[in-house]
């Protein structure tokens, strides 16, 4: 078999192997339950526009020069959020919140925007899970919670990880007011510092423990 | 040609070693992204590849990369098409490398620090890893599917061309 040969055959197997295994790729996505949706914009979501109805957001939680102890990425997150509408919300407001007895009486909710491995390894006790890149699984059961609320507390890892900024941002288009939802920006990072338990498993499983550290 | 046999013994127990390290990578690094594709798609998306409006090119990218990998594996480990299977993977080497090292030169002027200190994840399945050491374990997979392609299948195939 001549050069040129050789190298017609060699393109010839690159396409056929590089259009089959993107063939394979995209069907083995396609049956997988947890396969990504391929037209689904996962970080693209875009708050809604302030409806009339839509209370402002409040005023009074980690402004730059109310917040001493917020680190150089927490007080860079929370002006980006709160330049596009969204609130941060310090870690001893937080603690306020989760102590408050209306936690107990379900008006204070604890959502958690991180995925199953790590909501189970370690959660603020309470919390619901909203994992966003799953929304179908959680709508259903977290819409109902916060119809009642009067305050929603969003968070995720911790600090600069996005998962709890999208979320509250779907939340809010799904209906719940602006006002009442603030996402903590220090995340499980911050509660885990500050020496706070987390639940483990599912959601009121009631197994407390120190964070893993 | 006139090669010795010796010679075209060695040459092809050199590109069945080869092939052997570059499928058998691929394929490890391929199971590990599947374990959290949504994971996979977080630091992709730090790369910042791919224009805002193109999503589905990275979601697509996400959802195929790692069954691509496999399957190349695959067929080099059984000899089937190696010298196509090798340039695709010598492709998406070559990318992968251009994007690591693009992250490394961003997260060095971020940090201050020198280039062989910057650890991050890579996205490639093994969470943190060191830039220069990833650099150069891309490198010597690069110089492995050279080899492949050079090499072509010959012996050790499933579907060999003893006469290439």
């Amino acid at each position: 078999m001549s050069f040129m040969q050789e190298v017609r055959r060699t393109l010839l197997e690159f396409l056929i192997v590089g259009a089959a295994t993107l063939g394979l790729g995209l069907l083995a996505n396609g049956l997988n339950e947890d396969g990504l949706s391929l037209g689904k914009n996962y970080f693209g979501v875009v708050l809604k526009p302030a409806s009339e109805t839509d209370s402002a957001p409040a005023e009074n939680q980690a402004q730059p020069d109310q917040a001493p102890a917020e680190d150089d990425v927490i007080a860079t997150v929370s002006a980006r959020l709160r330049e596009t509408g969204l609130q941060p919300i310090d870690h001893d407001s937080v603690v306020e919140l989760f102590e408050h007895p209306d936690r107990e009486a379900g008006l204070i909710v604890f959502v958690d925007a991180r995925n199953d491995e790590h909501y189970r390894a370690g959660h603020i006790p309470g919390a619901y899970q909203f994992d966003h890149f799953h929304l179908d699984r959680y709508v259903n059961d977290v819409m109902p919670v916060l119809e009642t609320a009067e305050k929603v507390v969003v968070y995720c890892y911790g600090k600069d990880c996005t998962d709890s900024e999208i979320t509250a941002t779907y939340l809010i288009n799904f209906g719940v007011d602006r006002k009442l939802v603030s996402i903590y920006v220090g995340g499980i990072q911050s509660w885990c510092e500050a020496g706070f338990q987390v639940e483990t498993g599912e959601r009121d499983s009631g197994a407390l423990q120190e964070c893993e550290r | 040609m006139n090669e010795k046999p010796a010679a075209r013994g060695f040459g092809a127990r050199l590109g069945l070693l080869a092939r052997l390290a570059v499928g058998a990578m691929f394929i490890y690094l391929g199971f590990l992204k599947l374990q959290d594709p949504v994971a996979f798609l977080k630091i992709l998306r730090i790369y910042d590849l791919f224009p805002q409006r193109a999503y589905w090119l990275m979601n697509l990218t996400v959802a195929a990369l790692p069954w691509m990998e496999i399957a190349c594996g695959l067929l080099l480990i059984l000899g089937v098409a190696v010298r196509g299977t090798a340039l695709l993977m010598l492709l998406l080497l070559a990318g992968f490398t251009f994007a690591i090292y693009s992250r490394a030169g961003v997260l060095q002027a971020e940090q201050q620090i020198s280039f062989c200190s910057i650890a991050f994840d890579c996205g490639c399945g093994t969470g943190v890893v060191n830039a220069c050491g990833k650099l150069t374990e891309n490198g010597a997979l690069m110089l492995a599917c050279v080899l492949s392609i050079a090499v072509g299948a010959r012996r050790y195939c499933l579907l060999g061309r003893p006469g290439a």
